[in-house]
């Protein structure tokens, strides 16, 4: 397997706060990873540094062979990885379907081409428009695709929002807590999605997720961070039997039973 | 019947700053302060180009639309990324320096006594003379520029667009490109600005400082939130009903009146109570101006 | 010596820009909101002013303080009849700021109904001159600086030592807030446009008694406070002080080579100056514009 992400070292201050300090950690295709952690441990900054919202103080990240650190959000997201927000953030005003087309970047944004259109144009817009649907049909909105965004619930926001990071076809997604307030019936149709994703469509999956039933039921590979440093990582097993982990979650679980 | 003609001329010229304007603050979330500067600079452009110059018709106001374009790229670069009230103040800034230049600049724009004797358009050998003619000339302007903006808001661009507007940060993440996208649109709408300059010029065969200051940009707005934003209709409603009202005034018999104060006071009150209760304006969609 | 007297006159300038400047400030933190309607509460103490010296006959500081007075209270009305409806609907900050051009672009309007766009004068004939040397300083000179010597300080003193002060900091590092120690924000709004107004008031009192008082007054002063405000840095009141006394020096030298037609071009130049080369302001405060 080759490292289509390779995070190496790096590093965030805010003020005097190191949110990230020298975390490194590689993304496998096809797999999925997770990226767990303790409250404020840095997850979320780190998603932040490789999806270019913030640019690292040190280290590098590279993507697919090319360094990416630094480099415009929109800029990587053209290279083919997507994300998502800890909220989902959907356009609320904008219908189900509108949604997921704003993932598709073509020809017909453009002034001039939205004056002009053209066959390509229109047969661009159009092959955006089936697949968008057919996005929507994998993660259960079709149905609800004219619907304005805000009616939806938040579980189901959450879904669109992962639909429309997938619509531009990322070879990588990064999702932020993807399964935080879902419920128990949608909370299963997560899991389902993020398998499948994988097996069938190829994808490559970096996540980073709470739930440790579910990081250590479908992780390929699981990265611990604690205060901004990735301290461990291997196979579910691996990572569960490690001492950090005990002091990460399972100290102060035990803390808090005996309290 | 002469009165009629020149009101429905008017309502059109509004109409097409109103429905630039929208492509700006609507679309794209930009609160453009500048737009009647750029209708200013479009007016100008086109009345030293054809008045001093000696160009025909055709080519200034082509170039009036290219310079509004241009000086919106110029104030754009620096202004469009700090974002929010940073933007607002540096183009309100910008029009009181457009103003005090038009007015300062005596050797190329003939200072508080303006330009004279703008030629009408004229195709072939026919020369555009009568009302009718100037009349059917703005509508044929009108219809285009309605055109190309039923076609932005049809297209992909308003989904882009909106997503700006919505939320700047999602709609990096998923490949737009933000600044750019906002710079060219703020281009299109001062570029659409200046063309409507142009018609002002080529109408009123004379163009002066005043007209395109602090007033207008109220006015402008005014028009835009009644009318309400992403909505070609309302971008004739709000003109339509703003122009009609002080003819309104007419008809009840209010010659004596302080007509000028009075539309201002209205203008004031409209903006603070469609922001209160109807923010989308008579006719916009529900979009634009979110909670 | 002419630079010396313009740069004295540009220092009385300054700090009455100061005080709209610190009053837009004071609001702009604690409310976010882009107070366009402050033109509108400088001027309307302005005609209060007005009206109490020549209408009531009131002597000089009975009149001044009705004026200070109607100040404050217009700025609390603004955002009672304004601003709280539009909270109240969740409204965006465009909302509001439009609501603030709305208030703004009705009371110059209203103003001009009820008083004519004349200028009412409080006083007749030239101020008397006090020659110090090669200069002259008028009443307002020092009157301007004696202002700024009280107000400031007491008003730090207000903003670091009493509750009140406090939680008005506190709102300003914090917007977001809805109760600040124990203080229920929309109290503390009616507070903080009541100060900010107040302050501009005491600007108004002495521009309306030297120049008269005119419907669009307001405009040109509240707009270089603002500008004060982006050039001294979002968020710090001294910055705010310091971009008007900045904005008033730069007005007045540049009378020494340019004609007083190019002063918009030159304050708004500066702006533009700013924002290009240094957007965070003279002392590197600034918002964040980008959220993740
Ligand atoms: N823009 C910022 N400015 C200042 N501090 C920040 C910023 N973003 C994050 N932090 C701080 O950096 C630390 C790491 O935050 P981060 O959001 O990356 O944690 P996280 O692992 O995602 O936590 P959670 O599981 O709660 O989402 C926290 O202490 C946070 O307060
Ligand atoms: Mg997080």
């Amino acid at each position: 397997m080759t490292a289509v992400l390779d995070v190496s070292g790096i590093s965030k201050r805010f003020g005097g706060l190191a949110a990230v300090d020298n975390a490194s950690f590689t993304v496998e295709e096809h797999t999925i990873t997770s990226l767990i952690g303790p409250n404020g441990a840095g997850k979320t900054t780190a998603f932040n540094i490789v999806s270019g919202f913030l640019k690292p103080d040190s280290g590098t990240v590279t993507f697919a062979g090319q360094p990416i650190e630094g480099r415009e959000p929109h800029d990587i997201y053209r290279l083919g990885m997507a994300r998502t927000f800890q909220d989902p953030r959907v356009f609320q005003e904008m219908t189900v379907l509108d949604n997921v087309m704003v993932g598709v970047r073509q020809k017909g944004e453009a002034p001039f081409w939205a004056i002009m259109r053209g066959a390509k144009v229109n047969a661009q817009w159009k092959a955006a428009r089936e697949r968008a649907e057919r996005i929507l049909e994998d993660v259960g909105l079709l149905a609800r695709a004219k619907e304005e965004a805000s009616a939806l619930s938040f579980g189901e926001q959450r879904f669109l929002s992962i639909a429309r990071a997938l619509v531009g076809e990322p070879r990588i997604v990064l999702l932020d807590e993807p399964t935080v307030g879902l419920d128990r019936s949608t909370f299963g149709k997560l899991v389902e999605l993020m398998k499948n994703l994988v097996t069938k469509e190829r994808k490559t999956i970096l996540l980073i997720e709470h739930n440790m039933d579910v990081v250590m039921s479908i992780s390929d590979k699981v990265v611990l961070m604690m205060q901004g440093t990735t301290v461990a990582s291997g196979t579910p097993a691996e990572v569960r039997g490690h001492r950090s982990m005990v002091e990460a979650y399972l100290g102060k679980r035990h803390v808090a039973a005996s309290q | 019947m002469e009165y009629l003609q020149h009101l429905l001329i008017m309502v059109m010229i509004y109409a097409c700053l109103t429905v630039s304007l929208d492509l700006n603050i609507g679309h794209a979330g930009i609160l453009s302060f500048g737009h009647a500067s750029f209708y200013g600079i479009g007016a100008y452009t086109t009345a030293i180009l054809t008045v001093y110059a000696g160009l025909d018709w055709f080519t200034a106001m082509v170039l009036a639309f290219a310079m509004g374009a241009f000086i919106a790229v110029l104030i754009g670069l620096p202004t469009l990324r700090l974002g929010g009230d940073y933007f607002i103040l540096a183009l309100f800034g910008f029009s009181l320096i457009v103003t005090s230049l038009i007015i300062n600049m005596e050797w190329l724009t003939n200072g508080p006594f303006g330009i004279r004797g703008v030629p009408r358009p004229s195709i072939g050998s026919y020369q555009v003379q009568s009302g009718y003619g100037m009349l059917g000339f703005i509508a044929i302007m009108t219809a285009f520029i309605f055109f190309v903006h039923w076609r932005f808001a049809s297209s992909p661009m308003k989904a882009a667009l909106h997503a700006i507007r919505d939320d700047e940060s999602v709609a990096m993440s998923l490949g737009i490109n933000v600044v750019r996208t906002k710079i060219i649109v703020f281009a299109l709408g001062g570029g659409f600005a200046a063309l409507c300059g142009a018609m002002g010029a080529f109408y009123f065969r004379f163009v002066s400082a005043d007209g395109y200051g602090l007033q207008t940009i109220i006015l402008l707005w005014a028009m835009l939130f009644v009318g309400g934003n992403c909505s070609l209709l309302g971008a004739f409603v709000g003109p339509a009903v703003l122009m009609l009202f002080p003819e309104l005034f007419r008809f009840i018999g209010g010659q004596g009146w302080d007509i000028g104060h009075i539309q201002e006071a209205l203008y004031g009150l409209l903006l603070i109570l469609l922001m209160m209760f109807r923010p989308q304006g008579l006719v916009g969609n529900k979009v634009g101006l979110r909670a | 010596m002419l630079l010396l007297q313009l740069f004295i006159d540009g220092l009385a300038s300054g700090a009455l820009y100061a005080l709209t400047a610190v009053g837009f400030a004071i609001i702009y933190n604690g409310t976010r909101i882009l107070h366009m309607a402050h033109g509108a509460v400088f001027t309307a103490g302005g005609y209060a002013l007005y009206i109490a010296v020549k209408l009531l006959h009131l002597p000089m500081p009975v009149a001044v303080i009705v004026a200070l007075a109607s100040a404050a209270a217009f700025g609390v009305l603004i955002d009672l009849l304004v601003y709280r409806p539009l909270r109240a609907r969740k409204s965006s900050e465009a909302a509001l700021f439009i609501g603030s051009i709305g208030a703004l672009t009705l009371c110059q309007a209203v103003f001009a109904l009820i008083f004519t766009t004349d200028t009412l004068y409080l006083r007749q004939g030239p101020l008397p001159l006090y020659d110090i040397g090669e200069i002259s300083l008028t009443i307002m000179h020092i009157i301007a600086a004696a202002i700024v010597i009280v107000v400031f300080p007491i008003l730090h003193l207000f903003l670091t030592r009493t509750k009140y002060g406090r939680a008005i900091r506190a709102l300003a590092d914090n917007p977001k807030l809805s109760v600040v120690r124990g203080v229920n924000v929309e109290r503390l709004y009616m507070l903080i446009f009541a100060i900010g107004s107040l302050l501009a008031g005491f600007a108004v009192s002495l521009i309306a008694y030297d120049l008269g008082v005119r419907p669009e007054m307001g405009f040109p002063v509240m707009f270089v406070s603002l500008v004060a405000v982006i050039v001294g840095g979002v968020g710090y009141l001294p910055g705010a002080a310091a971009g008007a006394f900045l904005l008033g020096l730069l007005q007045n030298l540049s009378l020494w080579q340019l004609s007083g037609r190019w002063q918009d071009v030159v304050v708004f130049g500066a702006l533009l100056i700013f924002l290009l080369f240094r957007p965070a302001g003279l002392f590197g405060h600034m918002l964040s514009t980008r959220r993740v």
